[in-house]
């Protein structure tokens, strides 16, 4: 089971990937996909289908936003897990994703342009979680675990609160929708240009990660023991953090606030492939990813309007985790 | 020869604020067994993380082969010193063979996971402690005892030549405890120099070469079991009358000094 996991997940991602090219308010055949294929490679001219524009300008980019998306945060979260020694940890544990939020939303309040938006999201995300870090950093002599994420509680609720404030404040007819819409996340509007900027991001956050992909493992058996074996604890540990939250922080940014998948995803992966977090990190990723590609294909057909993702992933979210309790596990997976 | 590995100079204890002991002296040698005893809250585990660098001291010096421990990183320390905490269950359920193969961790490079040589060392250790068929099992599901043999492999595979143990029979039944302490001895025959902490003077009379007894503040004495281990030592550290016999077969055992109940008939 564990040998054969991480292919019969890349199977799933495969599987996915062909579902949601297919699915969608415009139906495309495997003829339309051989037709772009065919075009990049030159061998055909003329005017493009209906069917190839909808797959090069929207489809496209929007299957590639969910790998992205759904990758990221999978990994962010076994990678804080891990970290955490706790498998109910998410990856805005440390706030990332009511920094970012607040961000976005200050953003949307200025009426400024989406890349202004997604930067003060990356911007907000980055700098909640570099406020935690010193938080913890300063506050000396306490269980330095437990500081960062009593330090991440207390920070997300404030930008909670900043949050709340600025939908107060915000045109209930223009801004306000848009607010709450970027909270729920979405891949809707995901530009290929977007995808240019996020993807080296989450690349750059995720080698450290694959680097010290054993090293990591040896962290979840708590300070002391990583330490007296021979791992350098306060350097790793801010070394995994930066990283994990520039991934999650770099797919918030351009998709919004995707609850659950970060906490869900890496508990199935851990089921699948066991907690060494060499192998944990890829299948969560792949997980993630197929994951997000379904429910992304989901919400743009199942209904007339497209459903915000954070509403889907939370009504799959929840019962799954009520599950997870009545099994009654003394450890997780 | 002799030759020592670890040595503590007047050594001080403690948190910033807060000092635990002070005018701590000891030293290991190889194939001694340095157990160290004394009551709650006298400062066992504050010596043991100061011993492993896990906290600053807030005087005096540790050293490992002549080496001050502050000039090391943790990399090098856990190549000359292994730490063996008391047996708990991990977060996540890590396979025993995993558990072990931790152990490799300061001699893998930075970026490398354990290979072939590094898991064929970690088996020759879970059978050096009979528990080879164990290495696939599920580390938080095996009994107690097992657990604390699997971290003693773990300490084997990092082949460190100083073995730290941590109450290493708290929480086992006799059976176990028993097992765990001749495996200790057999270690000490090889050559390791080790120390452990306990709360069970019978266990320093069966396995220590020397006893060091940490009560108010700082060591209250050092030397063979013979001369440390006595009735009065234990009687003033633990505030309760106590007893060193010796039994027929030429052992000495610790009892409290009230009179068990007699069998009614």
């Amino acid at each position: 089971m564990r040998r054969g996991a991480l292919l019969l997940l890349l199977v799933a991602v495969l599987a996915a990937l062909a579902l949601a090219l297919a699915v969608g308010p415009y139906p495309l055949a495997l003829a339309d996909v051989l037709h772009v294929a065919r075009r990049v490679l030159g061998l055909e001219n003329g005017a493009p289908t209906t069917g190839e524009i909808v797959l090069e300008r929207v489809r496209l980019p929007r299957i590639a936003a969910g790998v992205l998306v759904g990758a990221a945060l999978a990994g962010a979260g076994a990678t804080y897990q891990t970290l955490f020694r706790n498998p109910l940890v998410s990856p805005d544990i440390l706030g990332v994703a009511s920094g970012a939020g607040l961000g976005a939303v200050a953003g949307i309040l200025l009426s400024l342009p989406v890349a202004g938006i997604q930067g003060l999201a990356f911007v907000g995300g980055l700098a909640t979680v570099a406020l935690v870090y010193l938080i913890a950093a300063a506050l000396r002599g306490h269980d330095r675990t437990l500081v960062l994420v009593l330090g991440g509680v207390v920070v997300g609720a404030l930008a909670g609160a900043c949050i709340s404030l600025v939908k107060i404040l915000a045109d209930p007819y223009d801004q306000l929708p848009a607010i709450t819409f970027w909270l729920l996340g979405s891949l809707a509007g995901v530009k290929v240009g977007d995808l240019a900027v996020a993807a080296p991001l989450v690349a750059a956050g995720l080698l450290p990660l694959v680097l010290y992909r054993w090293r990591i493992g040896v962290l979840s058996l708590g300070d002391d023991e990583a330490r007296a074996l021979g791992v350098h604890v306060v350097r790793l540990r801010a070394a995994v953090i930066a990283a994990a939250t520039l991934m999650t922080a770099s797919v918030v940014a351009i998709s919004g606030v995707i609850g659950w998948v970060g906490l869900m995803i890496p508990h199935i992966a851990r089921m699948l492939v066991g907690p060494n977090f060499a192998r944990l990190l890829p299948a969560a990723m792949l997980l993630g990813a197929a994951f997000m590609l379904a429910v992304d294909t989901a919400a743009r057909s199942i209904a007339r309007i497209e459903t915000p993702l954070g509403i889907l992933t939370a009504v799959l979210g929840a019962p799954f985790f009520l599950w997870l309790l009545a099994r009654g596990r003394k450890t997780w997976g | 020869m002799t030759r020592i590995q670890l040595e503590a100079r007047d050594l001080a204890i403690g948190y910033p604020g807060h000092l635990v002991g002070e005018g701590i002296t000891l030293s290991l040698q190889p194939g001694e067994v340095l157990c160290l005893l004394g009551p709650n809250g006298a400062g066992k585990t504050t010596l043991f993380r100061t011993l492993l660098g896990l906290q600053p001291p807030l005087g005096g010096s540790v050293t490992i082969d002549g080496k001050p421990l502050a000039a090391l990183t943790p990399a090098e320390i856990a190549l000359r010193l292994a730490y063996v905490p008391q047996a708990h269950v991990t977060e996540f359920s890590y396979s025993v063979l995993d558990v072990v193969l931790m152990g490799r961790t300061a001699r893998l490079k930075a970026f490398s996971s354990p290979g072939r040589a590094d898991e064929r060392i970690a088996l020759e250790k879970l059978a050096g402690l009979g528990i080879r068929e164990l290495a696939q099992q599920d580390y938080t599901r095996v009994s107690g005892g097992q657990r604390q043999l699997a971290l003693i492999a773990r300490a084997l595979a990092q082949e460190a030549p100083i073995l730290v143990l941590d109450e290493p029979t708290a929480s086992l039944d006799f059976g176990n405890q028993a097992l765990v302490m001749a495996r200790i001895r057999d270690l000490a025959r090889q050559d390791f120099g080790i120390v452990l902490s306990t709360h069970d003077p019978d266990q320093a009379l069966l396995v220590a070469t020397r006893v060091a007894i940490i009560a108010e503040g700082g060591l209250r004495a050092i030397g063979p079991p013979a001369e440390v281990v006595t009735a009065e030592m234990l009687s003033a550290i633990y505030r309760t009358e106590v007893l060193v016999e010796e039994t027929p077969s030429g052992r000495r055992v610790c009892v409290p000094a009230w009179e068990t109940p007699k069998p009614r008939h």
